[in-house]
């Protein structure tokens, strides 16, 4: 895949998970984000504590990660169970998943490609864990801030 | 009034709830599955039943039409994400009242209600 072709695929996709993310995060949680830099992602890119996975498939091949510090992953279910997790427990590991389901969905209303598509979200946690992209692609990851702390979104796709 | 929660996600159904109890709405049951569901269905006076699509067991679909063998006239309101909006066409010829797409606000679970059922707490 080209270069240009590659950077207009990032942009058809990637842009709309972006603006998702924020919009989840504003709707669901009440909070405020701000969206830092865009940088290639290397093997040594560490993910943070925990990291909802969502497959794509149809026209587009790869994968996007939602990747949160345990501290914001708390935060996040505090706001909206008024609960404090002390771990990364089913919970925490439910309510990431449900959160970025939200986002892939409403992400994927924004994309409006009926053959492109988003599977349910699969959550790892633990250190040091790690997502394979395609080989092909070129991932990249975008840092974030909020008032319940730092996250990061992560991609990496090829055309099919 | 009695409230019937339907999806595999604890944090979900948590949620929803929180929120219907903020509406004054207390008598809310929750089931994981659509097996559970139906069972709570089947031994409750349920007012209303807002559900998940995608879930084991017995998913929403499957839900609906036992719920309509049962019962013509309980509104089952889908709870969906945008990216799924797809499903509510098969879902409408199922017979599904109306849906509720994720992520949702209290005012948007009051404006299904006041809809649906046409009271408030």
């Amino acid at each position: 895949m080209s270069e240009v072709m590659e950077a207009s695929l990032t942009a058809k996709i990637i842009n709309p998970v972006l603006e998702a993310t924020i919009e989840t995060f504003d709707i669901m949680l009440g909070c405020a984000v701000t969206r830092k830099e865009l940088n290639l992602k290397t093997r040594e890119t560490p993910f943070h504590d925990i990291t909802a996975v969502i497959g794509l498939s149809g026209t587009t091949n790869g994968t996007i990660c939602l990747s949160l510090p345990k501290e914001t992953a708390f935060e996040a279910v505090f706001r909206m169970l008024e609960m404090r997790p002390e771990e990364i427990d089913e919970l925490v590991c439910d309510a990431v998943g449900e959160f970025s389901n939200v986002v892939g969905g409403t992400a994927k209303d924004k994309i409006k490609d009926p053959d492109m598509h988003l599977g349910l979200p699969n959550v790892i946690y633990g250190e040091n864990h790690h997502v394979e992209f395609p080989t092909q692609a070129h991932p990249m990851y975008v840092k974030y801030d909020s008032d319940i702390g730092p996250f990061m979104v992560l991609f990496g796709f090829v055309a099919s | 009034m009695n409230i019937l929660v339907v999806d595999d996600s604890a944090m979900t159904r948590m949620v929803a709830k929180k929120t219907l109890g903020t509406l004054g709405y207390e008598d809310v049951f929750e089931a994981e599955d659509g097996a559970q569901a139906l069972d709570i269905f089947k031994q409750n006076s349920i007012d209303v039943v807002f559900t998940d699509w995608n879930m084991p067991n017995m998913n929403g679909l499957e839900l609906l039409i036992e719920i309509r063998k049962i019962n013509k006239d309980v509104p089952v309101i889908m709870i969906t994400t945008e990216g799924s909006r797809s499903k509510v066409v098969e879902a409408v010829q199922n017979g599904i009242s109306d849906y509720l797409v994720k992520p949702f606000t209290p005012a948007n679970l009051k404006e299904k209600l006041s809809k649906w059922v046409g009271v408030t707490a």
